[in-house]
């Protein structure tokens, strides 16, 4: 079965993915639902965390994309008790590339809840894709090679994201600047 | 003046509210939620969100949201220790 994937590697293999984690830049869309046209925002890097039940980014970034949450859900962050953070309903752009040495070539929208919360200070991530994006996706995880992939049957993506789009000559120079990992 | 953050979530504590009435009637659906009352009911997030705006606009201060019992969530696992 073909798939598609999101590669990614963090130097120097294998202390570089324990000290910095497996991080993925996306693009903040507007969900495939919204048919209106809305400027993206990103790159937007983001950790994948799968201790994280829910997928969650800067809330700034989110109301940078200018459109309102659907609702306001109870989520328990560090202060440990539960407060009301809003969810967005967003479309998550991932560059995809179908071998791990080739520069991504395409790209697939993802549409996802997405909570906004503030982040601390650092400059590592902006938010956390939780088991609710990975519910898509099939994770490779390669400590000793300082390596990950996110992985979808080509099949699938494009019954999840609609069709997979092949980007421009313009897109394709802005895709290979923006390569995963720092 | 009131920004449709600031509506939706008032939206969001009175659906909270109506929350355990919907249970016995909708249990499991999606709805679109505004001034207080259903507005429509979906099978599915995207097509609430998309009636949510053919009714309402994007800025309509709607909500969308499952009909669920409502469970605090942990931003991340670790928070469930060294407490």
């Amino acid at each position: 079965m073909t798939r598609i994937a999101h590669w990614g590697a963090v130097n120097d293999p294998p202390h570089g993915l324990v000290a910095i984690g497996p991080l993925v830049n996306v693009r903040l869309v507007a969900h495939p639902k919204h048919r209106a046209s809305v400027p993206d925002v990103g790159p937007v890097r983001l950790m994948i965390d799968t201790g994280a039940q829910r997928t969650l980014v800067d809330d700034a970034l989110c109301v940078k994309l200018g459109l309102p949450p659907i609702r306001f859900d109870e989520i328990v962050g560090v202060s440990g008790k539960p407060e009301s953070w809003p969810v967005y309903l967003l479309g998550v752009r991932l560059g995809l590339s179908s071998h791990p040495k080739a520069q991504e070539n395409a790209f697939a929208v993802f549409g996802a809840e997405v909570i906004g919360m503030p982040v601390g200070p650092h400059d590592q991530h902006r938010g956390l894709l939780g088991r609710d994006f990975l519910a898509n996706f099939e994770l490779g995880y390669d400590g000793p090679n300082g390596s990950f992939a996110i992985m979808v049957p080509a099949t699938r993506a494009a019954a999840l994201a609609g069709p997979t789009a092949t980007p421009n000559r313009a897109e394709r120079r802005r895709l290979a600047r923006q390569k995963t990992g720092p | 003046m009131t920004t449709a953050a600031e509506r939706v979530r008032a939206e969001t504590m009175l659906f909270r509210a109506a929350l355990p009435g919907l249970l016995t009637t909708h249990a499991g659906k999606w709805v679109v939620f505004r001034d207080g009352h259903i507005q429509s009911v979906h099978d599915d997030e995207g097509d609430a969100y998309s009636a949510g705006i053919d009714a309402f606009g994007v800025d309509g201060g709607f909500v969308v949201a499952p009909v669920v019992p409502i469970k605090p969530t942990l931003m991340t696992a670790a928070l469930a220790f060294g407490r």
